[in-house]
């Protein structure tokens, strides 16, 4: 199946691992910002487990998760929109899908979002009214009053204490203040100098054993009127009161501290928190604003990513199984009948996948039918033509319309033409393109064009060659087979067949014979030459001696014809051709100084399986014959091989050529039958014998006159 | 402030979070005046929007760390030394309470100035390599606050790492 678009694999196309991650990764970031935008809360009033959005942790892990699912998403679209534009299966269906979710989701987010802003702001304002600001800053202000007549009382209960006071006198200034402080209930009474150093001071309060230097404003200006605090320590309010003493020399202030009424501390402070906790809130609701604005922005922008995610997944969930069919329909048409598609679930998909997948199985099963009845048919065809390629007779077909479909190799050897350029010609084409084939196309059309399912005609080829042609009408006029044999080559089997068994006659019966012959004529002439006078003696010996010379004629061509007679006894080994003819060749070289010899061997010549001696015996009869048709003229002869390849078979063609008076025309087809002979000399038998060695090797021989005269004989041997 | 303009603050916020100015904390001066004790003078301004929240009763939550650090490598701060500043409404003064000692009243707010730019000695081991520290404690801000005053520059109370000499 072709690799289709994936949502949410990704093009990482590398180890398994982080591809996991890379796949896991998103849906982490995801789940939690969920968390996040569930829990976070801005606002500090949160009844419910809540996460604080300032948090460090939680804006570094938020934008970090963000970045993440921003990115996971980006990759997502970008994957998408190229796989669609590439227009793989389920691409541009899942955008659809997308797109379509999107536009659902996003407008009632959006809705939801701006109506959330809009509830949360104006909520916040409707918390706070005017009035209520107005009247605890009018409550405050009457505390301040309160706090204000309190303080002005205890300065007028302290003016006659500092008429009396007179820095002059210091000793006395302190035991005024002494007297006042228990006249005054105060807490502490400190006359400071201008120095800021105590003059006196007096204390009802351990805390006030050490005054302090008062703080005063930055100019140092107390004013005419002084100052009145009111301070919180521990264990109650108290009122600070500093008073110029305008009277005295020196610049001085008086420091007073009064205890401040209980009850009234009281609810003053209780009034001081209140303000303080409305006045807190008010100035709250601006930064709170912008905290909920960016918490419900943040939620608003999970939301986007997670519906655009959800819809990613979701889109993935529903065209799966269109692009699983859509890829395996193109896989079918591909070729491959092995894909199956998944058949989880019970809804209207899982139903088409099972149809789809009964389908593919019953186009696998006929498939599979249909490629064991090719491949029987191919054997079978195969099986055929080896058969018919091997036979020794000539097989051609042809269609119904006789235009030539089939021939072997046989054929084109009985017709020597080159039947491979013409197929599909018909058989008038072919008479056109090949005329030495006229009478056969011509027998053919005779033959198919009668009513006859088979019939067998001699065919001649030219004055020397004819064929015995034999052909059948196939069934249901799908035209017809011809097979033919050289009629010529038959013949002459039958003639070789014939001299064999002479020849055998001739050893079994002349042979035995001889010798007594030659040893009685030699007895005569041993007993009787002696007691003959000179002229009865000289007849005897020239008598004997001519019968002894003629039995021993006899002998040498009875021993030639028991040679050609004696079945073949081959022991072939694999042997290199060259070191056999080169052997052969040397001999010859030094008895026949008239001949030259030229050998041109290819070193790459493969080995041949055959038997040395025969071979040896072969290439003497040919350089023999060649010496022998030369007479007394200088002899060239040139040897050389080469490997031919004929359809499936392979040869060695050994050519013997010599620049002798060449093939006469009038032995030419019988030329290596026994006795067919246009020399003077020889036994008529060399040539038989090479034509015997060569087929006994399984070999052909071919004699012809070469290009510039002489004969050329080819001897193919199989590889 | 309307929706509209809620809208643009929270853009420019985002898009320019270091416009705006507001409050700053910096060490002016550093010493040690005892083998363990270093005086620190501060360069302290509230203005702008901290200055606003303490005159609006938000206590602002000050710490002093301390850390040592070795060729570059610095340890976990010591315990902090906290202190806070907020206002009193009915007294009308800034109350400037110090970890371990009675807050101190101030009716104005130069002399809360002067007092948190002269806080007491602090206790640092002998030896180099320390490091101090003074910071808002933006964790102990009310919660709306936290997340202006984790991203505005004008809330960016925080003096940075200073080498003790």
């Amino acid at each position: 199946m072709a690799s289709g678009y994936r949502l949410g694999c990704g093009a990482v196309s590398s180890a398994p691992l982080i591809r996991r991650i890379w796949q896991l990764l998103p849906w982490l970031a995801a789940a939690w910002l969920g968390t996040l935008a569930l829990l976070l809360d801005g606002s500090g009033t949160a009844f419910a487990p809540s996460i604080d959005p300032a948090a460090p942790s939680i804006m570094v892990s938020a934008g970090i998760a963000l970045a993440i699912l921003v990115f996971a998403s980006t990759a997502r679209v970008l994957q998408l929109r190229a796989a669609a534009r590439r227009r793989e299966a389920g691409a541009r269906l899942s955008w659809r899908l997308i797109r379509h979710m999107l536009w659902v989701a996003l407008p009632p987010l959006l809705l939801l979002y701006i109506a959330s802003m809009k509830f949360v702001h104006s909520s916040i304002e409707g918390w706070f009214q005017p009035d209520v600001a107005e009247a605890l800053d009018n409550a405050l202000q009457v505390a301040q009053r309160a706090v204000q007549l309190d303080q002005g009382n205890q300065r007028r209960a302290l003016e006659p204490w500092i008429a009396r006071l007179d820095l002059d006198q210091r000793a006395e200034v302190a035991a005024v203040l002494d007297q006042a402080i228990d006249e005054l209930n105060a807490l502490e009474l400190t006359v400071f100098g201008s120095d800021r150093r105590i003059i006196a001071s007096a204390s009802a309060d351990p805390r006030y054993l050490l005054p302090l230097y008062p703080e005063l404003p930055p100019n140092g200006f107390v004013g005419a009127d002084g100052i009145t605090l009111l301070e919180s320590p521990a264990g109650g309010q108290v009122s600070l009161l500093i008073v110029p003493l305008t009277a005295q020399r020196d610049p001085a202030i008086l420091q007073a501290r009064f205890p401040f009424d209980t009850r009234m501390g009281q609810l003053t402070r209780r009034l001081e928190a209140q303000t303080l906790a409305y006045t807190r809130l008010s100035f709250l609701r601006n930064a709170l604003r912008y905290t909920l604005s960016a918490v419900l922005s943040f939620v608003l922008l999970v939301s986007a990513l997670g519906t655009l995610f959800l819809a990613f997944a979701l889109a993935r969930r529903l065209s799966s199984p269109i692009r699983d069919l859509a890829e395996a329909t193109e896989a079918i048409a591909e070729g491959d009948l092995a894909v199956r598609l998944p058949e989880d679930g019970d809804d209207e998909l899982s139903a088409l996948a099972r149809s789809f997948n009964r389908m593919t199985a019953r186009l696998a099963s006929a498939d599979t039918r249909v490629r064991s009845t090719q491949d029987a048919l191919e054997s079978e065809r195969a099986f055929l033509a080896t058969v018919i390629e091997r036979i020794s007779a000539g097989v051609i077909t042809f269609d119904h319309d006789l235009h030539l479909l089939v021939c072997n190799s046989a054929a084109q050897d009985l017709l020597e033409v080159d039947l491979s350029a013409v197929i599909g010609l018909s058989t008038g084409q072919l008479i056109s393109a090949l005329p030495t084939l006229s009478p056969l196309c011509e027998a053919i059309e005779a033959g198919y064009s009668s009513a006859a399912l088979e019939w067998r005609q001699e065919v001649a080829l030219g004055e020397s060659r004819r064929l015995l042609l034999r052909a059948t009408r196939l069934p249901e006029e799908a035209g017809l087979v011809a097979v033919f044999e050289d009629q010529s080559e038959a013949n002459r089997q039958q003639r070789e067949s014939a001299w064999g068994e002479v020849a055998r006659r001739l050893a079994h019966e002349i042979k035995n014979p001889l010798t007594p012959i030659q040893l009685a004529a030699e007895r005569i002439r041993h007993r009787y030459l002696s007691r003959l006078g000179p002229d009865d003696g000289q007849v005897l010996d020239r008598a004997t001696t001519t019968i002894v010379a003629q039995v021993d004629a006899l002998k040498s061509m009875v021993n030639a014809f028991s040679e050609y007679a004696r079945a073949p006894r081959l022991s072939p080994q694999q042997q290199a051709l060259a070191p056999i003819v080169l052997e052969v060749v040397e001999l010859y070289r030094g008895e026949q100084q008239r001949m030259t010899i030229e050998v041109a061997l290819p070193p790459q010549l493969p080995p041949l399986r055959v038997d040395s001696g025969r071979l040896r015996q072969m290439l003497h009869n040919l350089l023999k014959n060649a010496s022998e048709a030369a007479g007394d003229s200088d002899l060239q002869v040139q040897i050389d091989a080469d490997v031919i390849s004929e359809g499936s078979r392979a040869f060695v063609e050994l050519r013997v050529a010599d620049n002798g008076p060449g093939i006469a025309e009038s032995v030419r087809e019988r030329l290596f039958e026994p006795y067919v002979t246009s020399k003077a000399k020889g036994s008529g038998l060399g040539l038989a014998i090479v034509k015997r060695i060569v087929e006994e090797h399984g070999g052909q021989i071919r004699a012809e006159n070469g290009a510039d005269g002489g004969a050329v004989f080819r001897l193919r041997l199989p590889l | 402030m309307s929706f509209r303009s809620h809208w643009i603050a929270i853009v420019l916020l985002l898009l320019l979070p270091g416009a705006a100015r507001g409050g700053s904390l910096r060490v002016a001066e550093l010493q040690r005046v005892a083998a363990e004790r270093v005086q620190m003078r501060l360069q302290v301004d509230l203005e702008g929007a901290p200055a606003q929240a303490l005159e609006h009763g938000i206590t602002l939550p000050l710490v002093i760390q301390r850390r040592h650090c070795v060729q570059g490598s610095c340890n976990a701060p010591l315990p902090g030394i906290y202190l806070q500043v907020r206002y009193a409404p009915l007294q009308e003064r800034y109350l400037l309470e110090h970890q371990d000692q009675p807050a101190r009243g101030f009716a104005f707010r130069p002399s809360l100035l002067d007092a948190m730019e002269n806080p007491p000695a602090i206790m640092v081991p002998a030896g180099a390599g320390w490091e101090l520290r003074v910071r808002l404690r933006v964790r102990h801000l009310p919660p709306p606050l936290r997340l202006p005053a984790r991203l505005e520059e004008e809330w960016r109370l925080d003096t940075g790492w200073v080498a003790v000499p």
